[in-house]
């Protein structure tokens, strides 16, 4: 069957620009309510990334694209990465154990539970940039027609004549 | 309808849209089914007072991975099908089925779903129980020991899902993300 071409559809895209916010929203709490309720960095990153699917899948690749850019994704993953690091190597340098959130309570006041869930908002940052970027990287990475703006295209195998 | 009632309902559903799911040819038909096969999963992890997983699998399998699957037959192109359902092979069927028999077989040896004496109630999660709440200030015990007692498992965790990304951009031979 014949790949047919990308129309806008009214309905996905009225339903999309309704839903997105609350979408993300509900995300947003999923991570940072994790210690009271279900849920944590994993399910909110997750779910903040479906909101930037479901803006994709509704406005276009291109258009999403534009908004995005490529530093936004880099910076979640990269940054939240550092993020958690930072939460555990840090507790070293003040005495306590790797991962040990107890010293910031002790130099700071400020309960545990709010240490840990900087380290919940590192991972959702983690697995939010992930998705996206696995999402981005599937829909343009291999398609010679609509190559990435770094990308020349596909790599022609050595000794192939051209 | 009673618990025992509803967990039976859901795991016909489950069964029913997992074949139905193997079964079709159409793939867009398939991913469909697919997604609703993680929605009665989802379901069923919170009749089984796991709502942190159940929450997982809802996003992650009905939410993640249907568009990342529809993505990519729009890259592959369907084909024109012109049965429903695939043909059953009843070689691999057997083979199948004989596996299934035996992994079965194992299961009256598993302790009791939440008797108290078995072995993965008996090590560390009385004493999780009984301090989480004192020693990380978190309500849900599951994000405690998640990002807490776990935490260096978790940070494993993230780090492989760094490292996925980094691979696939190695695959495909980019280095640009978007």
């Amino acid at each position: 069957m014949k790949r047919r071409p990308y129309r806008e559809s009214v309905i996905v895209y009225t339903t999309v620009r309704l839903l997105a916010p609350f979408v993300l929203a509900f995300g947003l709490f999923i991570t940072l309510h994790g210690a009271t309720s279900p849920g944590g960095g994993f399910q909110g990153g997750a779910i903040m990334a479906a909101v930037f699917f479901m803006l994709a899948f509704a406005f276009g690749f291109h258009t999403t694209r534009g908004w995005m850019g490529e530093a936004p994704v880099k910076w979640l993953v990269g940054g939240g990465l550092a993020l958690f690091g930072l939460m555990a190597l840090a507790s070293l340098a003040l005495e306590g154990s790797f991962l040990d959130y107890h010293p910031y309570e002790a130099l700071t006041g400020i309960g545990v539970k709010y240490w840990g869930e900087i380290v919940e908002v590192a991972i959702g940052l983690v697995v939010s940039g992930g998705l996206v970027g696995l999402f981005f990287l599937v829909w343009g990475g291999m398609d010679p027609e609509e190559p990435g703006p770094g990308s020349e295209g596909p790599v022609p195998e050595e000794g192939e004549a051209s | 309808m009673s618990v025992a009632g509803l967990e039976f309902a859901l795991i016909i559903l489950i069964l029913v849209s997992a074949v139905i799911t193997a079964m079709l040819r159409d793939t867009l038909a398939s991913i469909i089914v697919f997604g609703a096969y993680s929605l009665g999963m989802a379901m069923l992890w919170v009749v089984f007072r796991a709502p942190d997983v159940g929450l997982t699998e809802a996003v992650v399998g009905a939410g993640v991975m249907t568009p990342l699957l529809l993505l990519a037959i729009t890259k592959l192109g369907r084909e024109d099908v012109e049965r429903v359902f695939a043909k059953i092979r009843w070689g691999p069927l057997l083979g199948v089925s004989v596996l299934v028999v035996l992994l079965l077989l194992t299961v009256p040896a598993l302790p009791e779903v939440g008797d108290p004496d078995s072995p993965t109630n008996t090590h560390v999660a009385p004493y999780y129980i009984e301090n989480a709440y004192e020693e990380t200030g978190f309500v849900n015990i599951v994000t405690a020991i998640l990002v807490g007692y776990r935490g260096l498992d978790t940070f494993g965790e993230v780090t492989v899902v760094f490292a996925a990304l980094v691979s696939v951009l190695a695959v495909l031979r980019r280095e640009e993300l978007i």
